[in-house]
């Protein structure tokens, strides 16, 4: 079974003078994806996101990146940590390509959310990353990983 | 902080176009152009500041901590100082940009200038181009997934 190793992104912050420095790490891949005019752009940054439920991203960034989705919409809830908001969304797909792995296009459901901030990065969320690939997050440092990595596998 | 840098006015140099420019071309297309007909100037590059190899050290440190004096991977630092430098200079900004051995050059910065990037150049350059809204430098991190609109949303850039 393909496979590869990510390790964790480390990202040291110090919002608070009075408080700890913070240690916010990001189980992200860079991933190129395909546009509509046929040419790849790569996404840094791409977070792996289990508590996801699907593969989202910003209506307004795939506008400006030129990735094509259907005008229709529909209304989906979307839970954030203090609330539940419906929201619009366009039911779409993205084809991907990793660079770990050459050469294969992977299709994957997306949602498109005219809520989601552009700055937010891409999600691949449960439905249906998750069916293309097998993904153990594992905490276990080492010389390439020191603060833990990700290994994605799949058919 | 400092898109100066970056998206300073210029004047593009003739001859040395990837496509033909039109008249009256935004500075920020004009650099662009310039910078991948290869003609790249050091000033283009993002600026390894003393606050970004501070946070780089200090992240190294932790690392080194981490794995029991094991020597880091080479390409760890490397990693760490492009993250950093993106976070420093764009931090919460959405940006296109390239990277080569020398560092990373911001092409646009906001999505207006990011859609005229790639709709000039995508597919008519062999570089890719990365687009990326890197983390904001001292945000409080993510509480509990990214898709809680990020605080920098309410700061002054």
């Amino acid at each position: 079974m393909p496979g590869f190793r990510v390790p964790f992104r480390p990202k040291l912050s110090d919002p608070d003078p009075t408080g700890p420095i913070r240690l916010i790490l990001r189980a992200a891949i860079t991933p190129l994806v395909l546009t509509q005019s046929g040419h790849f752009v790569e996404f840094n940054n791409c977070i792996v996101d289990s508590g996801a439920s699907y593969t989202t991203m910003s209506a307004t960034l795939a506008r400006t990146v030129g990735i094509e989705f259907p005008p229709q919409t529909s209304r989906l809830s979307v839970a954030t940590a203090s609330s539940t908001t419906p929201t619009l969304v366009h039911d779409g797909e993205l084809r991907v390509m990793l660079p770990q792995l050459p050469n294969r296009i992977f299709r994957l459901y997306c949602v498109f959310s005219e809520s989601m901030p552009t700055r937010t990065p891409l999600l691949f969320g449960l439905n249906n990353f998750f069916d293309l690939f097998r993904v153990t997050f594992t905490g276990h440092h080492s010389p390439e990983a020191p603060f833990g990595h990700m290994l994605l596998e799949t058919e | 902080m400092d898109d100066a840098n970056t998206l300073s006015s210029e004047t593009a140099t003739p001859g040395t176009n990837p496509s033909t420019p039109s008249e009256s071309e935004p500075a920020f297309l004009a650099r662009a152009r310039r910078i991948l007909a290869d003609d790249i100037r050091p000033e283009d590059y993002l600026t390894v500041t003393p606050e970004v190899q501070r946070r780089v050290a200090l992240c190294l440190q932790y690392a080194n901590a981490r794995v029991n004096g094991q020597p880091l991977a080479p390409e760890v630092e490397p990693q760490q100082l492009r993250q950093e430098l993106l976070s420093f200079h764009h931090g919460g900004q959405n940006i296109a940009y390239i990277t080569d051995d020398r560092g990373i050059i911001v092409l646009a910065v906001g999505l207006e200038q990011m859609r005229s990037i790639l709709d000039t150049f995508l597919g008519r350059i062999s570089r890719t181009i990365t687009v990326d809204a890197p983390f904001p430098w001292d945000d409080a991190g993510e509480y509990a997934c990214a898709w809680i609109p990020c605080s920098v949303q309410t700061k002054a850039l």
